[in-house]
């Protein structure tokens, strides 16, 4: 009962009410106290609902997103997209290499004078 | 009525059994789950992980849609099936709300993604992702040759102009 604290009353009226505390539940006890509700106890109801409320927009966006994705597709367009750009990379590859590489081609020549600078036959240093 | 939010697995044992017993008691594939590995070494975290992988697969469960199966251990970057994250508070933040007894209204509207997620895990989401992952990979592919093509394409158009100046 150490815990008990009476509540404030008009001095004559506690006078009165003298020896019926108990009854008439004038005294405050914190064991039997209600919790009190803070303003975080409201938020959190709303938050779960509010997070509810995400989740059910995120499912239906899964699932749209899911149910758009037809099986029978299976990248077709894209497989002869790249088979093409293979074929038009080779071509192009061939017609650059055979300019490039001709007799006396500007590639040929650059290519030689590179080599020159760093190999000549009969050369000393090598 | 169970909200959607992480749920902690232990596994008390790493043999087959023991593993499907602790995954029978939890609703996967029906909320958030994550395992924080208590394995040191890499080679038996990834042998556990294939047999998870194993059972899983039978219980025909996908660990990322419509909620994921985390593994969190700081001994795998990632893995091919399930999503790996480093620590517990790497774990996505929407999830992670505290669970509590729900309300009337809280309860119809977890019906209803319970209900959604129902639809999602009948979907045939292995065969889905699996056309996901080629076109991807397909689309990665033609993104590279288109570019090697530029190049070549660049190099010839370039010789071309270097003719023409010295032409003139």
């Amino acid at each position: 009962m150490s815990d008990e604290k009476k509540k404030n009353l008009p001095k004559d009226l506690a006078k009165a009410l003298e020896g019926f505390e108990d009854i008439l539940d004038l005294i405050d006890d914190p064991k039997l106290s209600r919790k009190k509700v803070s303003a975080k106890d409201g938020q959190e109801g709303v938050g779960m609902y509010h997070f509810l409320e995400s989740e059910l927009g995120r499912l239906k966006n899964l699932d749209q997103f899911f149910s758009n994705i037809d099986l029978h597709l299976e990248g077709a367009q894209a497989q002869s997209i790249r088979n093409k750009l293979k074929e038009t990379l080779a071509l192009e590859k061939d017609s650059l290499v055979a300019r490039l590489c001709h007799e006396n081609s500007p590639f040929l020549q650059y290519m030689e004078t590179l080599w020159d600078t760093v190999y000549k036959p009969g050369d000393p240093k090598v | 009525m169970r909200s959607p939010v992480f749920q902690k697995i232990e596994f008390n044992d790493y043999g087959v059994s023991a593993m499907m017993a602790t995954l029978d008691k939890v609703n996967l594939g029906e909320v958030p789950v994550y395992w924080q590995s208590d394995i040191g070494h890499r080679e038996e975290l990834e042998n556990f992980l294939s047999r998870l992988f194993q059972l899983l697969d039978s219980m025909k469960v996908n660990p990322k849609f419509p909620y994921p199966f985390y593994i969190v251990t700081d001994l795998l970057t990632d893995h091919f099936f399930f999503p790996v994250v480093a620590r517990v508070d790497q774990l996505p933040v929407f999830f992670n709300i505290r669970a509590q007894r729900l309300t009337a209204k809280e309860i119809v509207m977890a019906n209803k993604c319970a209900l959604v997620a129902e639809k999602i895990r009948n979907l045939e989401l292995e065969e889905k992702l699996r056309l996901l992952q080629f076109n991807a990979n397909i689309s990665r592919e033609i993104n590279l040759l288109a570019l090697e093509l530029e190049a070549v394409q660049t190099i010839a158009k370039n010789l071309d102009l270097v003719r023409a100046e010295k032409k003139v």
